[in-house]
C-alpha cells in the first residue's frame, strides 16, 4: 500500500488520471501468462502492486524513478505485458504501463533504422515500415508485442530470424533511463545523436545493458530505442476477404512462397536446416511439431481430434519445417527455389502440397490405407517431379488461398503464431530453448518428447504425441533453438502444477545433460544455478546491478536480487 | 441470482492469458498503425483494467474473493460501450465469451447497486416510467403525429415500423430518421403501420447497463406487442435495436415470432423486388459506419445440442462442434448494397469495418456515465472516416448518429459530417415521390 503522500507524489509527475491504487486495477496487472513460472503452488495471482503510473515521456519515467530511489517504493516497467516476468515482485512496487508512449518517432527509409517508444507493437511498425519496401523482426510470440521490449528487455527470438537474426541484434541504440533516474543515450545516439549503432563509439555497454536474456525490466527503463530494418520485397498492400477467425487473402503475391517441407528423420531436417541457412534462402522459418502443425490446418478441436486420430499426421509430418522463400528479383527467386529442391533431393524433403485439405472422412481412409507404411510419402521423396505436380495442381483454388493466407499470416504478418497454440486447452508452457546452435535445439526437443509422457500418461498435461520443440534456425543458420512446450490446463490446479514441475525440471537438465541456458532462466534463483556453471555470469549480474542501482530501485526479480545471505 | 451466472463463466474468464489482442482489430486485418485500435476504453484511458481481458481478469478476482463490488470497480466496469470487438478479437484465437462475462459483471454490479450515479438515475426513470423520454410531454408517436400514418392494432398493415423512438432518446435526428423511413415505405407501397403512442421502449438502455430484471420486463412487453400485433414483418429503424431484439432478446424474453428487419434489410430487399427505385444522382464521396449493434452484435444467439467433450488428457472440445458467434454474421451487406445503388456515390472503406468496426461511443451507457469515454470515440472514428478522403460519414443507427453529432464538434481531431443512410435513400428517391408521400 502507498501512502497518500506517495499517491499524491505520483499524480504530481504524470497528472491524476496517470496513476491507478484500487485493488481491482492492481489485480489485472497481477494476471499474467505463464504463473507457473512464479506462483509455485498452482495458484494463479501473482503479487499485487501498489500503483500502476502511466508516464507519457521519458522525462515522467526519469522523475518517477528518482521518486523511487528517495522513498524507497520500486518501479517495474512493462509494455505489452504478456508473461509472467512483468508482474511486481512483492508489495511497494509500482508498475510503470508505457502504453501512453507508443509513437514511432521516426523511420529511417534510407538506412533502414526505425525509431520507436516501448508501446510501439510490431504489427504497427511492421504495418508501416512495409510500405517503405521494409520490414523488421517479430518475436514469435507475434504481431501485438512490444518490438522495444524484445529488443532491449528480453529474448527476442522470432520466424523471421532466419533472415534477419534476433531482436537484441537489431538493435542499434536506446534510451535508457537508468535506476538511479538519470538519462542514458546508449551507442552512437550518445554521441551524435543518430541512431545508427548501439555499440560505439568507445567499449560498448549493450552487454551491460541487455546480457544474454535481457534485464526483464529489473535495470531502469527503456523509453526509446533503435531497430535495424530489413529489405522487403514482398506486397505492401493486399485485400483480405472471409471473416473472423478465418482471414484469406485475394490473390497470392509474385516471388513470395510458402512451403511446408517434410523430411524422413530427424537427421535429415537437422542437415536441411543447415543447407538452407548456408544457401541463404530463407526469409522465414518456424520448425513445426506435428501437433502444431495440424493444429494449423484444423479450425476447431473436434477436427483437430479427427485429423490426429486418423494417424497419417504422425507419419507425415513429424519432421517439418515451414518457411517463406522472398525474391528480391526474379532471377533470385527462381535460384532460392532451385537450391531449395535441389537440398530437398539431398536430404529426401517433401514439399507437402498445401493445395489441399483433407476431410475428416478422407483421412480416416488414408489412416487405413498407409496403415502399413513407415513413410506415406516415399514415393513423393524418390520421385521429387511429382513433388511439383502436386504443388502445381489446382485441386481447390479456396483450400489453395487459405493455406496461402495461413501460412503468410504466420511467418511474415506473425498474426497467429503464440496465440493460435491456446485454442486446445487455453494454456501453455515452454521450458528448455537455449538460444545456441541448431543442433542442441534439435537435442532439446528430443528430451522435452521423453520428459513429458510420464505427465501424459497421468492426463496431467496435454497428449500432443511428440516432441513440441518450437523454434528454429536463425541468421541463416548460425544460431539455433528450440523451445520444449507444452499444454496444460489452466483451469486444473494440478495440471498447472504439472507444468510448473516439467518447467523445472527442463532446467535441471539443462544443467545435467548440458543443454545450455533455458528460456525460463532468469531471477535469482536461476542465476544462482547456472550462473556456476557459465564463467559465474551472475557474479557479473550482482556487480552491474549494485554499480547501476545503488538503491535497488528497479524491482529485479527476474533479473537479479540481492541475496542477504551472500 | 446474478453472482451464480457470474460464476458459471468462471472458465471463460481463465481463458485469459493477457495477450492484449483484444485491445486490438483482428491482426491480419491491421492495415494502418492509426487505426488499430479495437477498444474505445482502453484506447482512452489505457490501464489494463479497462480492456476485455481486465474485465475477464477483475470478474475472478471478485468471484475468488480478492476484491468486492464496489464503486471503483463499478468505474472501471461501466467505462465500456459494450460493443463487443474484444469478444471478436479474442475469438480469432480462441473460443471465449468475453461479451457474456462483461455483461455478466455489469448485472452483478447492478444487483449490489453500486452502478455510476448517472446510470442509476436513468435506469430509476425507466423503471418508474418504461421507457426514457426527457421531458413529460413528448410521446413515443409524436415523430408522426401529421403524417397520417395507420396506427396498429385498430388499423391493419402487413408491416410495422418500430423506430424504438423512446429508446432512441427522443431527439430530432431519430424523429426525421423515422419520418423519412415512413416516407421511403410510403413510396415503395408498402402497407405499414405504427405503435403511434402506445409504441414500447425495447429496453436497450437496461440491457446496455446491467439491469438484468428490468430489461427483461421491458423485452417481454415489447416482444409481446410486436408478435401480437398482427404483422409479418417488423421493419425497425435503429441498428442497436436491432442487434438488441434479433440478438440479445432470445435469451431474456424470447424469440420474435415475426420478421424482425432492420431499415437497411427491408430497403434492400425493396430495391431488389423492384418496388423502389433511386432515379435522382446524390454526389458525394461517403463511406460508412457499422454500428456495432446491427454488426457483430446482432448474430443470432448460437443454438446447439450437443456434448464437451475432454479428449488427450486435457484438450476440450464439443461435438458436433458449437458454432460460436465471431461477429461476422451481422447486417453488413446491405447498406453497403444500399450505397452502391444510389447513383452518383463514391463509396470507400474505413480501415475498420463489419465486424471488426470501431465503436462510435454511443453504447453501453458511456454518454451518460463517461462524456469524455464517448466524445473520444466519436472524435476518433470521425477521424478516420476523414481520412479515407469522404466528405460524408453514413451510418445505420440513432444511436450513432446521436453520438456523432453530440462529441464530434470541438474534438480537435478531424470533422466530416455524418448522416443516416435513409437520408440518402431519400435524397435519390424521386423527389415527386417522395414529397407528395411524406
Amino acid at each position: 500500500m502507498l501512502t497518500q503522500t506517495e499517491i499524491n507524489e505520483l499524480i504530481n509527475i504524470v497528472g491524476a488520471s496517470g496513476v491507478a491504487t484500487a485493488p481491482c486495477m492492481m489485480d489485472t496487472y497481477a494476471f499474467y501468462m505463464n504463473p507457473e513460472v512464479l506462483i509455485k503452488d498452482g495458484g494463479r495471482w501473482a503479487p499485487r502492486p501498489s500503483a500502476v503510473v502511466l508516464p507519457a515521456s521519458a522525462e515522467e519515467v526519469r522523475a518517477i524513478v528518482q521518486y523511487a530511489n528517495r522513498s524507497g517504493l520500486k518501479v517495474k516497467p512493462l509494455s505489452t505485458g504478456f508473461g509472467t516476468w512483468a508482474a511486481a515482485s512483492r508489495d511497494r512496487v509500482i508498475i510503470l504501463d508505457l502504453k501512453r508512449m507508443n509513437r514511432i518517432i521516426e523511420i529511417d527509409v534510407n538506412n533502414r533504422i526505425a525509431v520507436i517508444e516501448p508501446y510501439v507493437r510490431a504489427i504497427d511498425l511492421q504495418t508501416e515500415v512495409m510500405k517503405h519496401g521494409l520490414n523488421v523482426h517479430v518475436v514469435s510470440c507475434g504481431g501485438n508485442h512490444s518490438v522495444l521490449a524484445s529488443a532491449t528487455a528480453a529474448w527476442g527470438y522470432g520466424l523471421s530470424g532466419a533472415s534477419m537474426g534476433y531482436s537484441g541484434r537489431n538493435l542499434l541504440g536506446v534510451e535508457w533511463v537508468l535506476p538511479t533516474g538519470e538519462i542514458y543515450h546508449l551507442g552512437s545516439a550518445g554521441d551524435c545523436g543518430r541512431w545508427f549503432s548501439a555499440d560505439g563509439p568507445g567499449p560498448s555497454v549493450r552487454g551491460v545493458m541487455r546480457g544474454f536474456q535481457g534485464t526483464m525490466g529489473g535495470l531502469g527503463v527503456f523509453t526509446k530505442c533503435a531497430v535495424k530494418l530489413y529489405k522487403w520485397d514482398g506486397p505492401d498492400r493486399w485485400e483480405v476477404t472471409g471473416a473472423c477467425p478465418r482471414y484469406v487473402l485475394t490473390e497470392k503475391f509474385p516471388r513470395l512462397a510458402f512451403h511446408a517441407l517434410s523430411f524422413p528423420s530427424g537427421q535429415a531436417m537437422r542437415e536441411a536446416g543447415y543447407l538452407m541457412g548456408e544457401a541463404e534462402l530463407e526469409y522465414s522459418q518456424f520448425r513445426t511439431p506435428m501437433f502444431f502443425m495440424v493444429l494449423g490446418l484444423t479450425d476447431h478441436n473436434e477436427e483437430l481430434k479427427a485429423f490426429l486420430d486418423s494417424g497419417v499426421f504422425q507419419k507425415m509430418t513429424r519432421h517439418v519445417l515451414v518457411n517463406a522463400v522472398v525474391g528480391h528479383s526474379e532471377g533470385e527467386f527462381a535460384w532460392k527455389m532451385k537450391a531449395l529442391k535441389k537440398i530437398l533431393r539431398r536430404t529426401r524433403g517433401v514439399r507437402l502440397p498445401l493445395n489441399v485439405k483433407p476431410t475428416a472422412v478422407q483421412l480416416r481412409w488414408m489412416g487405413r490405407l498407409t496403415k502399413y507404411l513407415k513413410d506415406p510419402l516415399f514415393i513423393l521423396r524418390r520421385l521429387p517431379f511429382l513433388q511439383d505436380l502436386a504443388n502445381a495442381l489446382p485441386l481447390d483454388r479456396r483450400q489453395d488461398m487459405d493455406a496461402y493466407s495461413r501460412m503468410f499470416w504466420l511467418l511474415i504478418r506473425h498474426a497467429n503464431n503464440t496465440q493460435g497454440t491456446f485454442r486446445p486447452s487455453q494454456g501453455m508452457f515452454t521450458t528448455l530453448g537455449s538460444f545456441d546452435t541448431w543442433d542442441l535445439g534439435v537435442t532439446q526437443s528430443d528430451w522435452i518428447a521423453e520428459a513429458k509422457k510420464e505427465y501424459i500418461n497421468k492426463e496431467l498435461i496435454l497428449d500432443d504425441e511428440g516432441d513440441l520443440g518450437c523454434g528454429g534456425l536463425f541468421e541463416h543458420g548460425h544460431l539455433g533453438y528450440l523451445e520444449g512446450i507444452g499444454l496444460y490446463d489452466p483451469k486444473n490446479p494440478a495440471s498447472v502444477m504439472a507444468a510448473g514441475e516439467l518447467v523445472e525440471k527442463g532446467v535441471a537438465a539443462s544443467i545435467s545433460n548440458a543443454m545450455g541456458v533455458p528460456i525460463a532462466a532468469f531471477g535469482h534463483e536461476m542465476n544462482k544455478r547456472f550462473g556456476p556453471e557459465c564463467h559465474h555470469y551472475h557474479q557479473w549480474l550482482a556487480k552491474i546491478k549494485a554499480a547501476l542501482d545503488p538503491n535497488d530501485a528497479s524491482d529485479s526479480f527476474f533479473y537479479y536480487q540481492t541475496d542477504d545471505n551472500e | 441470482m446474478t453472482l451464480a451466472r457470474l460464476k458459471s463463466l468462471e472458465d471463460e474468464m481463465k481463458k485469459c492469458f493477457r495477450c492484449s489482442l483484444c485491445k486490438m482489430i483482428p491482426l491480419p486485418v491491421v492495415a494502418s498503425p492509426a487505426y488499430s485500435d479495437g477498444c474505445p476504453a482502453a484506447r482512452r484511458y489505457h490501464f489494463h483494467g479497462y480492456s476485455g481481458s481486465g474485465k475477464q481478469i477483475m470478474a475472478l478476482s471478485l468471484i475468488d474473493g480478492r476484491i468486492s463490488a464496489d464503486a471503483d470497480l463499478a468505474e472501471i466496469v461501466f467505462a465500456c460501450t459494450t460493443c463487443g470487438l474484444c469478444d471478436v478479437a479474442c475469438k480469432f484465437i480462441m473460443e471465449a465469451e468475453r461479451h457474456q462475462v462483461n455483461m455478466a459483471l455489469r448485472e452483478y454490479l447492478v444487483e449490489q447497486g453500486v452502478a455510476p450515479r448517472a446510470i442509476k438515475e436513468r435506469a430509476d426513470r425507466l423503471q418508474q416510467y418504461s421507457h426514457l423520454r426527457k421531458r413529460a410531454d413528448i410521446r413515443s408517436g409524436d415523430w408522426a403525429r401529421d403524417l397520417g400514418l395507420k396506427v396498429l392494432p385498430v388499423d391493419k398493415a402487413g408491416v410495422l415500423l418500430y423506430p424504438d423512438f423512446l429508446a432512441s432518446g427522443a431527439g430530432a435526428a431519430a424523429a426525421a430518421g423515422a419520418r423519412k423511413t415512413a416516407a421511403i415505405l410510403r413510396a415503395a407501397g408498402v402497407d405499414f403501420g405504427i405503435l403511434g403512442d402506445q409504441e414500447p421502449d425495447s429496453g436497450l438502455f437496461a440491457y446496455w447497463t446491467g439491469h438484468r430484471e428490468l430489461f427483461t420486463r421491458l423485452a417481454e412487453n415489447t416482444l409481446g406487442k410486436l408478435n401480437h400485433v398482427g404483422v409479418e414483418t417488423v421493419v425497425v429503424t435503429s441498428g442497436a435495436t436491432l442487434g438488441l431484439i434479433r440478438s440479445k432478446y432470445p435469451e431474456y424474453a424470447g424469440q420474435a415470432r415475426v420478421d424482425v428487419l432492420h431499415v437497411t434489410e427491408y430497403i434492400e430487399r425493396l430495391l431488389r423486388e423492384g418496388r423502389l427505385t433511386l432515379p435522382r444522382a446524390v454526389n458525394h464521396t461517403v463511406t460508412y459506419h457499422d454500428p456495432c449493434y446491427l454488426g457483430r452484435q446482432s448474430e443470432p444467439p448460437v443454438v446447439w445440442q450437443g456434448e464437451k467433450k475432454v479428449d488427450r488428457g486435457c484438450m476440450t472440445y464439443t461435438s458436433p462442434p458449437r458454432p460460436v458467434n465471431t461477429g461476422a454474421n451481422g447486417v453488413y451487406e446491405a447498406p453497403r448494397s444500399i450505397l452502391r445503388a444510389i447513383d452518383g456515390l463514391n463509396f470507400k472503406e474505413m480501415w475498420r469495418i463489419r465486424e471488426y468496426a470501431f465503436c462510435c461511443g454511443g453504447g453501453g451507457g458511456v454518454p451518460d456515465a463517461f462524456p469524455r469515454l464517448a466524445e473520444s470515440a466519436a472524435a476518433h472514428r470521425l477521424a478516420e472516416a476523414a481520412d479515407t478522403g469522404a466528405d460524408l460519414l453514413v451510418t445505420a443507427c440513432d444511436h450513432c448518429l446521436e453520438n456523432f453529432n453530440r462529441c464530434g464538434e470541438g474534438s480537435g481531431e478531424k470533422r466530416i459530417p455524418v448522416k443516416n443512410i435513409v437520408d440518402l435513400v431519400y435524397e435519390a428517391m424521386n423527389p415527386d415521390a417522395a414529397r407528395s408521400r411524406l
